[in-house]
């Protein structure tokens, strides 16, 4: 029988002609592959009709045979909260014009609770979902039932889940899926994607899959607003609220304007100027962000929709999904750091057929005139990043075998197969796997039982059960990928919810503190153990909380373009730069693709040196490491940014040898071993360990009360280095930081490059802009920990006898 | 026994506290000569085993080291009594388990040591006796001091534990947290003595004084005895 039956699609189409459309060939095209195909990956641009092209073949389906109350049909999961309820509403207008009987339910972490009942049990033909809810869902029984009459799932904005490890959970739950309803349809929807057959293979894994395509995407057309003097920006600006008077003039002379930041604490701040100014009504304002109450961002994105708001400051809360035909110019303050992003950014604004995309780029510190160039060039040569899909991620693994366990009692050999079924983990040794499951079982490596653990224990005919209630109420409230620190609701006396921030930003605050949230200035009132009690403050001066995770990396395609735009760019942006990089050339040097350049400075106490190859961020952190192994004294401190790397030594460092330390590729242990790098693994292990559910979260509410029952990832690290030296996720963690922040082969790749490259020593007598912008950085980490401590502690001790 | 210095295997520091000289051990023990004891707070023994139960994973052996520890003290000062200032357990200790065996065993090999606990919040119902030790409730005299688990003020001056204080020094952007003993005019509390739990970041007011442990040594905060208050705000410590 065929997947969506003729008579099935024929009455679609007439139920679609009479509402007044005619479907565009890529999705007629879109419902006739699912018939061969068990994965489809549909590429088409924000606009192009993708929830018709996707949903079309199930509603045929349906239609072929019309039943009520079928039960569970088709899963839907999108990456935003803020994309779930608009795919909802416009899933079940679709429904509504095919004129079937299904029941749309949104289940994300804002849904009700009834919604999440109804979830839970199936009661919905469509399901509309996160990665997270998802998983959430599979760990219970009655859901697992319910997904056996399933007919497909479908993954919207595939790019963004594609590289990261919530796409790998999405994997997983899918692999899970397909085991209940083996007929199961795959489909991925993605505007702008740098490698579709990759894409595509991740969702398939192994099965048929096919691509289809829409009609050509948009040209896009670029606008920089120059500064005056690029000298007179702030170097550590990335806030860039200087630039207000300059683009003020834009904002009032467009019907609507939708300001895109780069972080939540930008955002804020940029709302708040921007309030202070506007000659209009203040209500046709808004502020869109992560940390925002729900019904507030509900009610911005209506606004946009209707037209009503004129500027919305927001942060990549919005910069997918959402269809926003009213917003007429976007705008991007500070450098977008990606080209897909970009492209995606570009593409919110008002959508006519044939125009192209504009984006109004308001640079905020001198170089991202080079980074804005960078991206004239990279999109010029039709470059986009490619998201390299994630394999073997342990720590997602344990949870997900947690999480599967809870539903049901779990077979060890059934499990690996399915899991080995995934592209991400296709290549699962047996080893890893068993090391997973003791851990899990026993705590430690496979060898070492840690008494009283207790996680997953085996039940009579060996399969894999929670250990107790207590274990699967945990894990729940720990599910996902994404971490911070813990948010804690903030709320106005009457109850009213205004957002949330993280605990350690309120733990700096005392009451009758004012702080800015959601563009309100609040004083707090009080900090209950589960919430924030605040009271709106009237015109005092607010510190704005810093999310974690606010700052954006450059893409490497984007660094790469960087020493490609200084040789060969041209355009407006360079043009602009021409006196700065005319004073890093008179300062210290400009370096040409070939050359790369390093600066020394002496401080009191210590020296700098800047090394300057233009790899992007990750690839200068794992150089900072291999010359803090090779070279001697050792550094202590270093910080990367997007041009390079610094690197702080307590006595002179030994230029001399900087040559010859680039002289040969890295080994391994010389990016990370003894002592060396510590802070990295560390900080990874802290992921790994949360992902894997090693640690506990506090529950919403506990507060203080079970505070003796929880231990930092710090610790843990300590104590398990000492004494389980081979534990799983130890070790994990360490492959990943060789993997990920050290990118290893990347690495390689660079020193081959620069040991060729000739060095350009300068020893500038003030700081170069170059240096100035690193310098400026604040995101730094000790190389080493220990060697950290003992500095602090021998300068403590040099104080003691001199008082 | 007097003074832990000469041959003394780590750097200890002394301080004045109601009128009696105090020594701080490095390694996070206080040591009172007139009276021939050794101070301890805080050891929260098998609170791995509790982090275990609860699906953490943490290996064996810190309860181990940590009373390996204890004895490496009191085989260095030989005093007459062992003073735990609560929280000697973290949890109700269960037959059998191995972390109350190795407490079993230390007891045993210092058969002749006198020990006595008061009472910490997470042992406020443990039966002390069953772990050969005195129990001294809530809290004891000692004549010039008192002994308590939690800093609430009484009339005499109190040395207790419960706060795990911990000293965070920065210098420029590089920092280290130390435990520390934090001393106050009428209040001395003592630096947890388990490794396995984090601490409470503390300063030293007016007329207070920090002593941090760095391993091998203990390091008066801030630096110099008769600094004048009002230069505090200036140094490093935060």
């Amino acid at each position: 029988m065929s997947f969506a039956p003729s008579c099935g699609i024929d009455r679609l189409n007439s139920r679609l002609a009479a509402a007044g459309f005619a479907p565009f060939s890529f999705q007629r095209e879109s419902w006739h592959a699912l018939e061969s195909a068990e994965a489809v990956l549909i590429l088409a641009p924000t606009g192009a009709g993708k929830t018709l092209a996707a949903l079309g073949a199930f509603l045929a389906r349906a239609l072929a045979a019309p039943r009520r109350r079928e039960g569970l049909r088709l899963l839907w999961v999108t990456p935003l909260r803020a994309l779930a309820a608009d795919t909802a509403r416009s899933a079940a207008e679709w429904v509504a014009t095919a004129g079937i009987d299904w029941r749309v339910v949104l289940r994300s972490g804002d849904a009700t609770e009834g919604a999440k009942r109804r979830a839970r049990a199936g009661e919905a033909e469509l399901l509309v979902t996160t990665p997270e809810s998802l998983t959430l869902l599979l760990s219970h029984e009655g859901f697992q039932r319910a997904c056996g009459g399933l007919w497909g799932v479908v993954c919207d904005e595939w790019q963004e889940l594609l590289g990261s490890k919530r796409g790998v959970l999405v994997e997983l739950a899918i692999a899970r899926l397909r085991r209940l309803a083996p007929r199961l349809r795959a489909i991925a929807l993605s505007a702008s994607i740098g490698d579709p057959e990759t894409a595509l293979a991740v969702l398939a894994a192994g099965r048929e899959g096919r691509i289809v395509r829409a009609d050509s995407a948009r040209p896009l057309f670029l606008e920089t607003l120059l500064p005056p003097d690029p000298l007179a920006l702030p170097w550590a600006g990335h806030l860039g609220l200087e630039r207000l008077p300059e683009l003020l003039p834009r904002l009032t002379a467009a019907e609507s304007s939708l300001l895109f930041t780069n972080t939540r604490a930008q955002a804020e701040q940029w709302y708040a100027a921007l309030h202070s100014v506007w000659p209009g009504d203040p209500t046709e304002l808004a502020l869109h962000h992560g940390s925002i109450a729900p019904e507030r961002r509900a009610s911005v994105e209506e606004g946009l929709r209707s037209g009503r708001l004129r500027a919305v400051v927001a942060t990549s809360s919005l910069d997918l999904g959402v269809d926003l035909p009213k917003v007429e110019q976007v705008v991007q303050i500070g450098s977008p750091k990606g080209l897909a992003r970009l492209l995606q950014r570009a593409g919110r604004a008002r959508h006519r057929p044939g125009a192209p995309a504009r984006i109004i780029l308001v640079p905020t510190h001198p170089w991202e005139l080079l980074e804005i160039a960078a991206a004239r060039l990279a999109l010029a040569e039709g470059r986009i990043e490619a998201r390299s899909p994630l394999r073997l991620c342990l720590d997602v693994l344990a949870q997900h075998l947690t999480t599967l366990a809870l539903a049901e009692p779990l077979d060890p050999a059934e499990i690996f197969a399915e899991v080995r079924g995934t592209h991400a983990f296709a290549a699962l040794e047996e080893a890893d796997f068993a090391a997973i499951l003791a851990m899990l079982e026993h705590g430690g490596s496979a060898l070492g039982r840690y008494p009283g653990f207790a996680r997953l224990r085996r039940n009579g005919d060996g399969r894999l059960v929670p250990a107790s209630a207590r274990v699967a109420r945990d894990h729940r409230l720990a599910i996902g990928t994404i971490l911070g620190d813990e948010l804690v609701p903030v709320m106005l006396l009457n109850g009213r919810r205004i957002g949330e921030v993280e605990s350690r930003f309120l733990a700096r605050l005392l009451p009758g503190d004012c702080f800015q949230l959601g563009g309100e200035s609040l004083r707090l009132v009080a900090l209950r153990e589960d919430r924030a009690l605040v009271r709106k403050a009237k015109g005092e001066s607010a510190v704005v909380p810093r999310w974690a995770g606010g700052r954006l990396p450059l893409s490497s395609e984007l660094g790469e373009a960087l020493l490609g735009a200084l040789d060969r760019g041209e355009g407006p942006e360079l043009e602009a730069a021409r006196p700065l990089l005319a004073r890093q050339a008179m300062l210290s040097a400009l370096p040409r693709p070939g050359e790369l350049l390093c600066e020394c400075y002496a401080l009191p106490e210590a020296w700098q040196l800047f090394v300057f190859p233009f790899a992007g961020r990750d690839l200068h952190a794992g150089l900072a490491a291999l010359l803090g192994a090779r070279l001697s004294p050792p550094p202590l401190e270093f910080a990367v940014n997007d041009y390079g790397l610094l690197l702080l030594f307590g006595e002179e460092p030994p230029l001399g040898r900087l040559g010859e330390c680039l002289a040969r590729p890295p080994r391994e242990e010389e990016l990370i071993g003894e002592g060396r790098l510590d802070a990295l693994w560390r900080r990874r292990f802290h992921e790994n360990a949360q992902i894997a559910g090693l640690l506990r979260k506090a529950p919403p509410g506990a507060g203080q009360g079970l505070r003796h029952l929880r231990l930092s990832s710090r610790l843990l690290f300590e104590v398990l280095r000492r004494h389980d030296p081979g534990h799983p996720m130890l070790r994990y963690a360490h492959r990943e930081t060789l993997e990920q922040d050290l990118a290893l082969s990347g690495i390689r790749a660079l020193v081959e490059r620069l040991g060729k490259a000739r060095l350009l020593l300068e020893r500038p007598r003030q700081l170069s802009p170059l240096a100035l912008s690193l310098q400026a950085e604040r995101l730094r980490a000790p190389l080493d920990p220990r060697a950290v401590e003992q500095r602090v502690k021998q300068w403590a001790i040099r104080q003691g006898r001199t008082p | 026994m007097g003074d832990p210095a000469g041959a003394y295997p780590v750097k200890a520091s002394s301080f004045r506290f109601a009128g009696e000289t105090l020594w701080l051990d490095p390694r996070r023990a206080v040591w009172w000569p007139r009276g021939s004891s050794v101070l301890v707070a805080d050891l929260h023994l098998g609170k791995a085993r509790i982090l275990r139960e609860r699906g953490i994973p943490v290996p064996e052996g810190t309860t181990c080291a940590d009373l390996q520890r204890l004895a490496a003290i009191l085989e260095a000062l030989r005093p007459k009594r062992l003073l735990i200032l609560g929280d000697l357990v973290h949890g109700r200790p269960q037959p059998g388990q191995l972390w109350l065996e190795h407490w079993l065993d230390f007891r045993r090999r210092h058969r002749a040591l006198e020990i006595a606990a008061v009472r910490g919040n997470h042992d406020h119902r443990l039966d002390f006796s069953a772990m050969a030790i005195e129990d001294w409730g809530t809290c004891a005299d000692l004549g010039p001091f008192r002994i308590r688990h939690d800093p609430s003020s009484e009339q005499l001056p109190v040395l207790s534990g419960h706060v795990h204080p911990v000293a965070k020094l920065r210098l420029g952007r590089l920092s280290a947290r130390f435990p520390c003993l934090w001393l106050r005019p009428e209040h001395a509390v003592l630096p947890a003595f388990t490794t396995l739990a984090g601490g409470y970041p503390v300063r030293a007011g007016a007329r207070e004084r920090l002593f941090l442990c760095l391993e091998d040594q203990v390091l008066p905060w801030p630096p110099g005895e008769e600094r004048d208050q009002s230069t505090r705000a200036r140094t490093a410590l935060r």
